[in-house]
């Protein structure tokens, strides 16, 4: 599991990939972390990028389901772009799609997300 | 054609990533629709950590985890064997609430339930001391909806 950052305006990119299951799941939440403090109301949002991930099971989700508590207690927004159907299908399954913004396309998120 | 496999599971999560993998491998190399095989890899990761984290008292020395896995042209079946406590997942996990606001969700039940939604067919048994969980898929049926698993 990787985590890259960009930013692109006020939105905070973040390219996730690999597999987020209970090997490594606390290191995505803790990759995670940081970009959460400058995600508030008037500052950055925040893209979880997740074309490059092709598993996600239900430790992945909570790591998710974490920083989306935090940024929304700060009134800050997060979503997730561009998942894979397998991922999608997990996201779907578990209703999570419909509490934590995801975008088909990067750009679509992005264009949303921005300020 | 049958193929089996039978495979002795430590109880650690540290090996974890390397059963699941021998499992896939094994739903692979019997060439089984990459629906299925996505589905088992998450089926064992969701099922095996359950039992590892919460399947056994502490002080219990003799933990033994297995799997078996068959497969004919028509279903793949994976039944998990562990010898902790008692416990029906399909049953007694908590499930999940998945209605309500992200901050009021509780914890708990959502890998259960994904790999209830996930499988065509799943059983319990216990048996001789072991908890016994099966799930199968048939191997040409039209690929499980969520929609249909749920009612919704």
């Amino acid at each position: 599991m990787e985590l890259v950052e960009r930013r692109e305006g006020s939105v905070v990119v973040l390219a996730a990939s690999g597999r987020i299951d209970h090997q490594t799941a606390e290191a995505f939440q803790k990759a995670l972390e940081p970009h959460l403090a400058g995600c508030s109301e008037g500052g950055d949002s925040i893209v979880v990028e997740l074309s490059g991930v092709n598993y996600v099971s239900s430790v992945g989700l909570r790591a998710l389901r974490l920083a989306s508590k935090k940024v929304k207690a700060q009134k800050g927004r997060i979503a997730v772009a561009a998942m894979q159907p397998t991922v999608a299908e997990v996201f779907r399954i578990s209703r999570f799609d419909s509490i934590l913004p995801a975008f088909e396309t990067l750009d679509a998120a992005v264009g949303e997300l921005q300020a | 054609m049958s193929r089996t496999l039978t495979l002795a599971i430590p109880p650690h999560m540290a090996d974890l990533g390397r059963v699941q993998a021998t499992i896939v491998a094994f739903a692979e190399t019997s060439d089984i629709p990459m629906r299925i095989q996505q589905a088992l890899d998450l089926a064992c990761d969701e099922v095996i950590s359950n039992i590892i984290l919460h399947g056994f008292d502490d002080d219990q020395s003799d933990k033994r985890i297995a799997c078996e896995a068959s497969m004919t042209d028509e279903v793949f079946a994976i039944t998990f064997i562990d010898n902790g406590r008692p416990f029906d997942p399909l049953s007694e996990a908590p499930t999940p609430d998945l209605e309500s606001s992200l901050e009021d969700r509780a914890v708990g039940g959502l890998g259960v339930h994904l790999v209830k939604a996930l499988v065509d067919r799943c059983s319990y048994d216990r048996s001789r001391g072991d908890n016994r969980l099966t799930l199968e898929w048939s191997i040409d049926a039209t690929p499980a909806t969520t929609d249909q698993k749920s009612g919704a």
